[in-house]
């Protein structure tokens, strides 16, 4: 066990500088440059450029660069090439703010997925099962973008409620119940539109899961047995279908930086996601290099968590 | 050619293509998914046919500001120089563009950046799933790394402007990879013999490295610092989707290389592209086009993403996504800007998708069995 841990933590922490290298080489080799080191600039006059470049140490020779840049960042020094903001401290500011949208948006897929998928298995080629496939590849095919525009219609148009944003602008100082019942609301369709299709995908995989285990002899013998058609379902199948999603459980983790890219800037949502994007935009690197880190390592732990749940779980499976 | 004698079929697995076909008929939304994803290729074609040239029969680039957001089957005005049957049949645009021809020409984008996309990934994916399940434990030994390394160096030295040493790098590294070829047992010398790492291993390393980026991040990272071009999008989504292709290649190759068909192979003296193309691949295909029917999908997602921020294929051609990242302006006065491009992304990539999940339960007939 310990030597299984020392080795996949040798492993993943190569592959994690590995990571980092071929992330700064994607960054500093492609063409062009940020706004501020950029001779074409006319905001900028050389002696200024000069004294960025110096800054940033964009005059070093890359490997210098790379091993300043991973110095800084480890010792919380490194600053957003914008606003002079400390990396860090911006990330943990928009992380704060990404993780009511992804604890909702995570609850909800894995509330509403598994009863979906159970009930399907259950009704096989029934309508229920039919009505549910179509709706998930509906759901699985249809742009997340295109799906924010037609709720923004309807909610807008029909409910009245604004739901752009994190809250509505003014409303700082209503009273508690208020603001409370405002911020739900913006939680709601940005959270909704992030789980949908993970709803669908996580039901389907409930359901081929459930079907699976159902067919099995210890099922039929728990049926001989006259046992309750629920304890059959819930007890004897629904337990040994569960195993497979605790490796799922462990790779959501990632989701909450590149997850919600897109969603994020339509709802104007501060979170990491439109971070990420306004990062891109403005060729912040050490904003985007930090991001991709973190991205990386929440995958890597993500991957050794749901190895260790596994065997946890799974007494057949030894880690070896 | 000859028919080869047919052997007494055991199930439902060892049927003819008729048997295929009876099959895939009996699942109706997959047979539905086929038969749309055909009118939308011919309508691709034709609309990439009638959208080009210098005198189009549907001109979507032609801008007519007197007819600005019409709704959809309003009759062109006099004096305005008309499209086609003087009916705009899905509306116009904020300048007056006729959306049906934009929306054409965004089909062909669509098709073309689907299809070449995954064709990279596929091809990327089969190469290196290939490699890594057909050589598996064989060592890549310091001299192979080293004339990688040479190669690569050079590469980048001709690259950046140093075009003398980086030739001469490459022509060295090169002339270095042909000698160890010839001399492959003669004299090994100990310390460039010396294994690193193997082949599987090595690849999927790769793999591991590439799953450490969120995708969807990482290709708009890139396509943002790349000049925008339809090429660049292409080449990114396609090399960044391939790590799935390459995982169950690997896998099938791994069983694949036991079989005594193989054997046969390599005992008649085929070379190893003969058995892996020739003789592997053929057995491993079948995943490999559910997984490309099912990327093209998801390609046509990405792209039209793309296109939504701001990133995909640059302004002179129309795409649905960024017909749609226009039209949100007018949300709420003309709805038709955004509905038209959602529908169709929505029912291309339904149609890819039901179809891939079609062909899944054909080509792996374990899955059918639960339906």
């Amino acid at each position: 066990m310990t030597e299984f841990l020392i080795r996949s933590l040798r492993r993943k922490l190569f592959t994690l500088f590995l990571v980092t290298v071929v992330s700064f080489l994607i960054i500093h080799l492609a063409p062009g440059e940020p706004a501020q080191v950029d001779p074409l600039n006319p905001k900028f006059t050389p002696e200024m450029v000069e004294r960025f470049r110096r800054a940033f140490h964009l005059d070093r020779p890359l490997p210098v660069q790379y091993v300043l840049f991973y110095r800084d960042l480890f010792t919380g020094r490194s600053v957003s090439w914008k606003d002079n903001q400390p990396v860090l401290e911006k990330i943990g500011e928009r992380f704060l703010n990404s993780l009511p949208l992804f604890a909702v948006g995570t609850l909800l897929t894995w509330t509403l997925a598994f009863p979906l998928g159970i009930h399907a298995a259950v009704r096989r080629g029934g309508f229920f099962d039919r009505g549910t496939a179509f709706f998930a590849y509906v759901l699985i095919s249809l742009p997340g973008f295109f799906f924010a525009y037609l709720l923004i219609l309807l909610v807008v148009n029909t409910l009245a409620v604004p739901v752009l944003g994190m809250q509505t602008y003014g409303f700082e100082n209503a009273p508690a119940l208020h603001r409370l019942n405002d911020r739900l609301w913006h939680l709601l369709l940005p959270a909704l539109l992030g789980s949908a299709t993970g709803i669908a995908v996580l039901s389907r995989y409930v359901r081929s899961q459930m079907l699976e285990v159902i067919h099995q002899d210890y099922v039929r013998t728990a049926r001989a047995k006259g046992l309750p058609e629920e304890t059959v379902l819930y007890k004897h199948a629904l337990r040994n279908a569960l195993l497979p999603f605790l490796t799922m459980f462990g790779l959501i983790l990632p989701g909450l930086v590149g997850g919600s890219v897109i969603i994020e800037s339509i709802f104007s949502w501060p979170g990491l996601g439109r971070m990420a994007y306004e990062a891109i935009l403005a060729r912040d690197y050490p904003v985007i290099l930090t991001l991709n880190f973190i991205a990386a390592v929440l995958v890597l732990l993500g991957t050794l968590l749901s190895d260790l749940l596994y065997a946890a779980a799974d007494p057949r499976i030894r880690l070896a | 050619m000859t028919a080869p004698p047919t052997l007494p079929e055991t199930d439902g697995a060892a049927r003819g293509r008729a048997g295929l076909w009876r099959a895939f008929r009996r699942n109706r939304p997959a047979l539905a998914g086929l038969v749309f994803f055909c009118a939308f290729l011919v309508l691709a074609v034709i609309g990439a046919w009638a959208t080009a040239g210098r005198q189009p029969l549907l001109d979507p680039a032609r801008v007519r500001l007197e007819e600005r957001l019409r709704p959809p089957l309003s009759r062109a005005r006099d004096g305005a120089s008309p499209p086609l049957l003087g009916i705009y049949l899905l509306g116009t645009d904020e300048l007056g563009r006729d959306l049906f021809a934009r929306m054409l020409e965004g089909a062909w984008v669509s098709l073309t950046v689907g299809f070449i996309a995954v064709g990279i990934s596929v091809a990327v994916g089969i190469l290196a799933g290939g490699i890594a399940g057909y050589y598996g434990r064989r060592p890549i030994r310091l001299r192979h790394a080293a004339a990688a390394g040479a190669l690569a160096a050079g590469a980048i030295l001709g690259w950046t402007g140093h075009l003398l040493p980086g030739l001469l790098l490459l022509g060295a590294s090169l002339l270095g990879c042909l000698r160890m070829r010839r001399r492959r047992r003669s004299a090994p010398i100990g310390l460039l013999d010396r294994p690193l790492i193997d082949v599987d291993a090595f690849v999927m390393r790769i793999v591991d490295i590439l799953l450490c980026f969120p995708s969807f991040f990482l290709i708009l990272t890139v396509v943002a610092l790349l000049p925008p071009s339809m090429v660049t999008i292409m080449a990114v989504i396609g090399l960044t989707s391939w790590e799935g292709t390459a995982r169950f290649v690997r896998a099938e190759f791994l069983s694949l290389r036991e079989r005594e068909f193989v054997e046969a192979a390599r005992a008649l003296g085929v070379g190893d592209p003969g058995i892996l193309f020739r003789h592997m691949l053929p057995n491993a295909l079948g995943p490999v086009l559910v997984s490309a029917t099912l990327g093209v999908a998801s390609a046509i997602l990405t792209e039209s993403g793309l296109s939504f921020l701001g990133f995909g294929v640059p302004p002179p051609h129309a795409t649905w996504g960024n017909i749609l990242a226009d039209g949100r302006r007018f949300l709420f006065d003309a709805p038709w800007l955004t509905l038209a491009p959602g529908v169709a992304i929505l029912l291309v990539v339904l149609a890819f998708n039901l179809f891939g999940e079609g062909l899944r339960d054909l080509v792996n007939p374990q899955a059918r069995e639960g339906r």
